[in-house]
């Protein structure tokens, strides 16, 4: 033990004395801030198996995680503004191609306005002919390998016109008020790098094999494209033209950015932890218990993000399975399930979650606790609405009346005994209250035990079960034959306020092919405010922002989910690493301008 | 290298493919046994950690712990703080309740898949090696082609291909570590059997009247009790080797359910605030392993003819 | 010898095409597929997921599904003849409406082709092709290293029969063989990457841009990594030498040799070595396989570029034809060593030929 501790110990000390070091060669390197590609390489790890990364070009990207090299190697069409979180044109957001754009009253096309004084790195301008080219290349779906993706955006947009070298006109196919959304996943492609000219014959299939493909060494971001070494790395080296947006620095500090794979979680933070010259210097939402280490040891910044968990109940009865909807649109009576068919014991639940403790437990308080089903970041997000307080008292009258009586010897220390149907609203007279809550393994299983614990007090009978991922979405939740499983969403950027993919009939579909709503959850209001939101003629904010906020009430009160947490996203940075300021959402939105002193 | 590991019962078989024990070299093996005394501690290591595994509801019920109660205010309490006489573990779960659970189930895996795999082989082992050669040889062929071909892929990967399939539980990797393990003893068992079939105490036997399964069984079977004991030893610590492995590549064990690979797996995270939730975990299996491949030398050395000790 | 390899490479073609059923039953057992983990994403209409499916061809029967595996989709010519038009796939356009039927081009593994990995869209073969240096570099170094190693401390130990120096090497080996590799190898890590900080922590070059290393570079990156997977050769290997050493030592041309008056040095080193390292040279063949599937936790921990950690990444993806292709290419590679270690033992032991 003492040889460990003498390790710690050890360790600490390095730390402290590496930190020392480095905050004094900060002070001294102060006034002489490097030139373009003179600092040292920032080099990100990650772990997830990104060394088998596929085409990088974006619209054929379809690996797990080639958006993160695309960022800095090609232009945005529409830019997302780091602050805000919403679109935005350049050039004030960086690397943004569109300088502003319109949306005719109908709705039906979405005019782009481009900047004149954007090159690829060959010195070759960038115009319509190249974001028009995208969208041909898009409409070719499988011949070009489209990336899934894509292929939504690819639908949306039904035509495009060159108006001239700097205005491009798509035509949507129908009036949408996130038609932006679609707009931004057109990001310029170099036309001319393909041979591509508008309205002459043009193989697409090329696109495929062109050496492009596997070497895109013609992009314009802060970062050319250098190798990628497989199993290992990719590396991207500075673009000594790249154009900051902010013209006091107006280069590119990093002399590489090196994208490194480790297949171990646990090695990746002890070689981040090391601060060896060379290797990882950057690190982004390791997750998994690492939190608290990451940010008393290095530069670090976390705030609420985008990952949201929850426990989905299944509502419909799991022995016969329907979709929410028949062949002609009208909704279908899907039965109730015989415990979380009742609100009031989904109610009752909500109340049972002391959601403090799982925060500060397995999240190492590294979340935000949710109140229904938007996340705490986003700008339709509602102030007045409370979190469900926790309360066993609340929660037991509510299962009394729900007619779930308490019987036997208590199932925890000073919890109640296990309860019972008798004179409930589904179930057979003297069904247990026992479900099995499912979840795929890792923090899911830690939030799953200790509600195991939780739901104890209340005379509640939980079984956790642990599944691969695919067994759980296929064979039980998409199947719609699941009792209830802490699962998780990533929110989109920017937040999407229509969340009619979880709670809309239309996504009750089970079986293969199955939709996102799993509780089978219906309510006729939710469907029309969600119609609301998306299609509202002249897309009014605030309108369609009080529709969202009164989806999310809705969805509070029938509790399709129980809400638990939105993780926080952690961005963490060797003392070393200068410029590193992240926004939620956004770690490296300016690292064209970090310094990584070595 | 995890395959060298566990090819290891097929060398012990080249090297004691002349041993045939009778009684009076039994009786002499256990005269050296109780010489041995590294064997004897193993042994007595081995007890000790199986005997404190089963009585872990006793003894967790003496500490007034449980292996499942989360807190999150006991968080990586460390050793000796209250009942927690080892400390607890990132959900504040106990780390000793956890260990002694952890290893009853380790241990379980690795003794059922063990002697079902033994089982297995003994069985297979002998009908194959009875019937090589004869009117009845294409059973050996079969099982020879079968044996091959499941050996042919290297035994990690088909484990880590099978369990990528398989909803990892306990039962589950019995099943799995059996399926992957019984070919070594078979192979050691179908050796033993065709050198010992044309010696002349089965030709007697088989004069006597004694039919197929009476000279397996009480004829063949006795003279490679030795070998097979070695065997199994090293194939349990083999085993829970196997599982620490797997649990490693996230396709061991499941948690909440603990298993010593899982915990280990699992402390890796936290070395910085807790590193004995690391240690003792990693200290079991070593043990464990050990004492089990000591048991298994020791045993093989006492019964080999050629010891002069 | 001629007729005993040949006959040697028949006697595997059984055991190819029951690996094959063997690695596609498990396969077919999985959950889910590749569609789950792509097409998880709201913004993905389930149509689009189902066409998704058909053109990956994975709601397909098993066991067409293996045929397909086997001899794939594209025309099959002989000297310029269609022997077979080939198979009929289903395309979609970009909702996920099928626009039509087209002859497929995936050749199938009997004729080389492992399809394309799910995740990268690139040809497994390429896929794997870039890993195997790697996973040879580290395999067959560690492999050297460790044999020679262990040959010399089973030799030394068997010399010195009961003395200090062959307990404490016993005694070691088993504690060795007694630690599972992947703790072995972040405790090295810990130590002499994060603690003392000699050693790079993984990767097999250092994270340059440029890709200029120097020799100095690339042993650096080897030593942590070798020593974890040695040290399972030397115990293997010391233990097998030391036993096999002692055996040769009790046969009748050593006493004979000793009776002669040679020297204790000439003995065992001129005679009993040498005829104590015929079974050591049958182990190298099965050691082959065991250069690839040991290097598995080793290359995970090192991150190292290597098919081991190919395959673990790959699992993690669901991406099935990269997982089998490695799984298949590691059991040729078994194939091989065993085929090797026949023919070794062929030429050592004449008799063998003639069973």
């Amino acid at each position: 033990m003492n040889v460990t501790r003498n390790m710690v110990r050890f360790v600490g000390l390095s730390l402290v004395l590496v930190i020392a070091l480095s905050i004094s060669l900060v002070v001294l390197a102060q006034d002489a801030l490097p030139g373009p590609g003179e600092g040292g390489a920032v080099v990100r790890g990650n772990t997830r198996g990104s060394a088998n990364l596929g085409p990088l070009v974006p619209i054929r990207c379809s690996g797990v995680d080639c958006a993160d090299p695309n960022a800095v190697l090609w232009p945005n069409l529409v830019g997302l503004d780091p602050e805000t979180l919403q679109y935005g044109p350049g050039p004030d957001i960086g690397n943004t191609l569109a300088s502003g754009w319109t949306i005719s009253d109908d709705g039906l096309t979405v005019t782009v306005n481009l900047r004149d004084d954007m090159a690829w790195n060959d010195g070759t301008p960038i115009t319509a002919e190249d974001v028009y080219f995208t969208w041909e290349a898009m409409q070719q779906g499988q011949d070009v390998g489209l990336s899934s993706s894509y292929s939504t955006a690819a639908a949306t947009l039904i035509s495009a016109e060159v108006i001239d070298a700097q205005t491009i006109a798509f035509g949507v196919e129908a009036p949408n008020c996130e038609v932006m959304r679609q707009v931004a996943l057109v990001p310029p492609l170099p036309s001319h790098v393909y041979g591509y000219v508008r309205g002459e014959e043009f193989d697409w299939g090329s696109m495929i094999d062109h050496p492009y493909d596997d070497a895109p060494t013609v992009t314009s971001g802060p970062f050319n494209f250098e190798r990628v070494e497989p199993g290992t790395a990719v590396y991207l080296a500075a673009n000594p033209n790249y154009v900051a947006p902010d013209a006091s620095a107006g280069y590119t500090v990093p002399n590489s950015w090196v994208y490194v794979d480790t297949p171990d979680e646990n090695v990746m933070i002890e070689r981040f932890l090391a601060f060896q010259t060379g290797d990882i210097n950057f690190v982004v939402e390791p997750g998994g218990g690492f939190e608290q280490i990451l940010s008393s040891n290095a530069q670090s910044f976390q705030a609420p993000g985008r990952v949201w968990h929850y426990v989905a109940l299944n509502l419909a009865d799991p022995n016969n399975p329907q979709n929410g909807l028949d062949e002609d649109g009208n909704p279908i009576d899907q039965g109730h399930h015989p415990i979380f068919g009742d609100v009031r014991v989904r109610q009752a639940l909500q109340h049972a979650i002391n959601i403090d403790e799982i925060i500060d437990g397995p999240l190492a308080g590294y979340g935000t606790a949710m109140v229904s089903s938007t996340i705490p970041t986003a700008y339709t997000v509602d102030p007045n609405l409370e979190r469900r307080a926790f309360d066993y008292d609340a929660a037991r009258a509510l299962l009394d009346e729900a007619g779930w009586v308490s019987t036997g010897d208590p199932l925890v220390e000073g919890g109640d005994g296990l309860r019972t149907c008798d004179g409930c609203m589904y179930a057979e007279p003297g069904t247990e209250f026992v479900f099995e809550l499912m979840n795929v393994g890792d923090i899911r299983n830690d939030v799953s035990v200790i509600l195991q614990d939780q739901f104890a007090q209340i005379g509640v009978q939980v079984d956790v079960v642990v599944l691969d991922f695919n067994t759980m979405y296929d064979n039980n939740m998409g199947a719609q034959t699941f009792d209830a499983a802490v699962a998780g969403w990533r929110g989109s950027l920017p937040f999407e306020p229509d969340q009619r993919s979880f709670f809309g009939a239309a996504n009750d579909l089970f079986g293969e092919g199955y939709g996102f709503n799993f509780p089978s959850y219906y309510n006729a209001r939710f469907e029309e405010l969600g119609e609301t939101v998306a299609t509202l003629p002249g897309c009014n904010e605030a309108e369609r922002v009080a529709a969202a906020q009164e989806m999310t009430e809705i969805l509070y009160e029938d509790q399709p989910y129980l809400w638990l947490y939105a993780r926080n996203s952690l961005y963490a940075a060797a003392p070393n690493v200068q410029g590193f300021q992240p926004f939620p959402d956004q770690g490296t939105w300016n690292i064209d301008a970090w310094n990584v002193v070595e | 290298m995890a395959t060298s590991q566990i090819s290891s019962p097929n060398q012990i078989a080249s090297l004691t493919e002349e041993t045939h024990a009778t009684d009076s070299l039994t009786r002499l093996a256990l005269r050296r046994l109780r010489r041995d005394y590294l064997t004897l501690a193993a042994m007595g290591v081995l007890l000790l950690l199986i005997i404190l595994s089963m009585a872990a509801p006793l003894i967790t019920n003496a500490l007034q712990v449980s292996y499942t109660d989360t807190s999150p205010t006991d968080k990586f309490l460390p050793i000796g703080t209250g009942n927690h006489i080892l400390g607890t573990d990132n959900l504040g779960r106990d780390l000793l309740s956890r260990l002694l659970y952890g290893g009853q189930v380790s241990l379980r895996i690795a003794f059922f898949a063990s002697i079902l795999s033994t089982t297995i082989g003994v069985a297979i082992g002998l009908v194959a090696g009875y019937y090589q050669g004869g009117p009845f040889g294409f059973i050996d062929d079969i099982i020879m082609w079968f044996i091959t071909t499941l050996n042919s892929i290297p035994t990690l990967m088909l484990l880590i291909l099978i369990a990528s399939v398989l909803t990892p539980s306990v039962e589950t990797l019995i099943l799995v570590l059996t399926i992957l393990s019984w070919t070594g003893i078979m192979r050691l068992v179908r050796g033993e059997t065709l050198a010992n079939r044309d010696r002349e105490y089965i030709i007697s036997a088989k004069a006597l009247g004694a039919g197929p399964i009476r000279v397996m069984f009480m004829h063949i079977l006795p003279n490679v009790f030795s070998v097979l004991i070695t065997a199994l030893a090293i194939e349990i610590g083999t085993l829970i080797l196997v599982e620490s492995a797997l649990s490693f590549l996230g396709l061991g064990v499941r948690p909440p359910t603990p298993s010593w690979g899982n915990m280990l797996t699992g402390a890796q995270t936290y070395l910085r605030q807790g590193a004995h939730l690391a240690i003792f975990p990693g200290l079991m299996i070593v043990l464990t392993v050990l004492s089990l491949y000591l048991i298994g030398d020791g045993v093989r050395d006492a019964f080999d003819p050629r010891n002069t000790k | 010898m001629l007729k005993f390899t040949i006959r040697r490479l028949i006697q595997s073609i059984p055991t190819f095409i029951g690996i094959t059923v063997l690695a596609y039953a498990i396969m077919a057992l999985a959950p889910g597929g590749p569609v789950t983990l792509l097409g998880f994403d709201p913004n993905i209409s389930a149509k689009q997921r189902q066409a998704m499916a058909e053109s990956l061809g994975v709601n397909a029967p098993i066991h067409e599904q293996y045929v397909r595996w086997l001899i794939g989709d594209a025309p099959i010519s002989l000297f310029g003849v269609t022997i077979w038009g080939g198979r009929e796939m289903p395309v979609f356009d970009r909702r996920g409406n099928q626009t039509g039927m087209e002859i497929g081009t995936n050749m199938g593994i009997l004729r080389g082709d492992f399809g394309k990995s799910f995740v990268s869209q690139n040809p497994v073969t390429e896929v794997i092709g870039v890993r195997i240096p790697a996973t040879l570099e580290l395999g067959l170094i560690s492999l050297f290293i460790g044999t020679v190693i262990g040959i010399i401390i089973g030799i030394l130990a068997a010399v010195k029969h009961g003395g200090i120096f062959d307990q404490i090497s016993r005694v070691l080996a088993v504690v060795i063989s007694a630690v599972p590799v992947y703790l072995l190898g972040l405790v090295l890590l810990l130590i002499f990457g994060v603690i003392l900080a000699w050693l790079p922590m993984g990767n097999r070059f250092p994270l340059k841009a440029s890709g200029d290393y120097t020799v100095i570079e690339r042993v650096r990156h080897l030593i942590l990594p070798t020593i974890t997977l040695a040290s399972f050769s030397v115990a293997t290997f010391s233990r097998f030498m030391r036993a096999s050493l002692l055996d040769v030592l009790n046969q009748d041309y050593v006493r004979t040799a000793r009776a002669k008056g040679l020297s204790d040095r000439i003995v065992w080193f001129k005679h009993a070595s040498r005829n104590a390292l015929i079974p050591i040279a049958t182990l190298l063949g099965p050691a082959i396989p065991g250069v690839i599937t040991g290097a598995v936790l080793t290359e995970t921990i090192y991150a190292w570029p290597g098919m081991g950690t190919l395959i673990v990444d790959s699992i993690r993806q669901q991406d099935y034809p990269v997982i089998m292709g490695v799984v298949m290419i590691a059991a040729m590679a078994t194939i091989l060593g065993y085929l090797i270690s026949d023919i070794l033992y062929a030429i050592v032991d004449p008799r063998i030929r003639l069973n």
